[in-house]
């Protein structure tokens, strides 16, 4: 299997010590790839095979080579939209999820090693001082609720981020 | 009441404790504990010090707490963030200058740069100064007003100064391929003052500023124009300066001579702990809105009343013996009345 192109239109990328972090400017979304996530997302050319990118994960992190692990970390960046193209399918979260494989290589300890992408949420966007009361109109992300400001704007409505319509 | 006053003052000293120097490479060492990391992280979180609070703690043992993996989280969203404006304030600029008009930066980027890290010292919104005969065709240029631009006309904590004096000492600062125009050093250090003053004290990072930009200070810097303008004005930034050195242990040799020798007034480091301990101050709805809903109206008043640091550094000078309340009553009335004349 090849992998996927990644996406580089409309995003802002700073890289912190191993780890990746990444804007959306379409979604207004941020995202926080650890450095298997990162080192993935970094050989995404439409060239370099699964097989190819395991061995990479092996050398330079100790992650156990197997392909299995790659697909966990393009679930997670298909997931946040950081591929040129959704991925088919077959390839998507049921085959490839985490816990499985963790139960699988029975390695204590491997768990923070595994490609990771997390959805970075300010704990308060009070702190920003430009929380919302209205969300008709704002980007998808905009921090609303000013009581609290936990909350995003998801199609006009202020909502928690977990919320189907947020994603 | 007074149990709730020495709780809120607690936090605010502990805050103070948290953030002194925090915005050195590297910070100074500090002990706190976990319970007292956790007692401040949700206040450094709402008023904007999560990533400075990372900063400090991230060598301590504390980094693994769960307090401090919250203050990661945050360095992570500002450090994202911070990139994203400058971004946006590259393009913002590019663009201004395209339909030739030149735009003046303070607070935000102007400040954050001078962090070790931008991230550290987050802000929403990019605020830019362009000529007032320039200020309409700003706000109509394509692409401008898009996002976190905030145009003015002018600088309301600098109106003592010329806007031309402000440009002509004014510095440009390479933000990747851009040239970014920012206030001279000592027009962006008053600015910084009367700002933090302006809003009583009450975000502990606006003191940090002041900090940063005392360490920074250029050599030749020009204490005598600083201090230039109206002397009411002068003498409540050097109690801002004399604050960010007893507070949060900001650099020492300032000149004590002359218009510098002001003392700080004694109800003033209290005053400022224990706004930082009461946190974000929360948002004000619009007056009229609380038309619909009469009781909201003791609230509305009661977060629009000015706090004794706002009452006292507008109208009277830097005073051990400020008369608090009658002043407070006196600046909520002006204020009042100025509002009641506008909808007039």
């Amino acid at each position: 299997m090849t992998l996927p192109r990644a996406r580089n239109d409309h995003l802002v990328i700073k890289q912190v010590a191993d780890e990746t972090l990444v804007y959306d400017l379409q979604r207004h979304r941020a995202y926080c790839l650890n450095a298997a996530a990162g080192l993935i997302w970094s050989h995404c050319d439409g060239q370099t095979d699964a097989d190819q990118m395991a061995a990479v994960l092996q050398s330079e992190l100790g992650l156990p080579r197997d392909e299995d692990v790659v697909q966990i970390g393009l679930v997670g960046l298909d997931k946040a939209h950081l591929l040129a193209e959704r991925l088919t399918p077959p390839l998507l979260a049921a085959r490839y999820s985490r816990r499985k494989f963790l139960v699988k290589a029975g390695v204590v300890g491997l768990a923070v090693l595994l490609p990771t992408v997390i959805s970075i949420v300010s704990p308060t966007a009070a702190q920003a001082a430009t929380c919302i009361t209205d969300c008709v109109g704002q980007p998808l992300g905009t921090p609303c609720n000013p009581t609290q400001c936990t909350k995003i704007c998801c199609q006009d409505v202020c909502r928690n981020p977990n919320h189907p319509t947020c994603v | 009441m007074q149990g709730m006053t020495s709780t809120t003052s607690k936090k605010g000293g502990l805050l103070a404790t948290a953030l002194a120097g925090a915005w050195r490479q590297p910070p100074p060492p500090m002990a706190m504990s976990a319970e007292e990391l956790g007692e401040i992280t949700p206040l450094l979180l709402e008023t904007g010090g999560g990533a400075l609070g990372w900063w400090r703690f991230q060598h301590s043992p504390l980094a693994t707490s769960r307090a401090g993996r919250r203050l990661r989280r945050s360095y992570r969203l500002h450090t994202i963030q911070a990139a994203v404006h400058e971004h946006e304030l590259a393009r913002t600029v590019g663009l201004l200058r395209s339909a030739g008009i030149e735009p003046l930066l303070a607070k935000g980027w102007a400040i954050a740069r001078l962090y070790p890290e931008p991230g550290l010292r987050p802000y929403g919104d990019i605020d830019l100064v362009v000529r007032p005969d320039a200020y309409a065709a700003a706000k109509t240029t394509p692409g401008v007003m898009r996002g976190r631009v905030d145009l003015h006309p002018r600088f309301n904590e600098l109106a003592d100064r010329p806007l031309d004096e402000l440009y002509r000492r004014s510095r440009l600062v390479a933000l990747g391929d851009v040239e970014i125009r920012m206030l001279g050093p000592e027009d962006h250090l008053r600015l910084l003052c009367l700002h933090l003053l302006r809003h009583g004290f009450w975000r502990p990072t606006w003191l940090c500023d002041v900090g940063v930009a005392l360490d920074r200070l250029p050599a030749g810097f020009d204490w005598e124009y600083f201090l230039s303008g109206k002397e009411h004005r002068s003498s409540w930034v050097m109690c801002v300066i004399r604050a960010a050195q007893q507070i949060l242990d900001a650099r020492l040799d300032v000149p004590r001579e002359g218009r510098m020798a002001v003392e700080l007034p004694e109800w003033l480091v209290p005053a400022v702990l224990q706004a930082w301990g009461a946190g974000h101050p929360g948002y004000l709805r619009r007056f009229g809105s609380y038309l619909r809903h009469p009781a909201g109206v003791v609230q509305a008043v009661g977060m629009r009343w000015p706090s004794r640091i706002q009452a006292a550094a507008k109208w009277r000078a830097p005073s051990s013996k400020t008369p608090a309340r009658p002043l407070q009553a006196w600046a909520f009335t002006v204020r009042g009345a100025r509002w009641l004349a506008g909808r007039a």
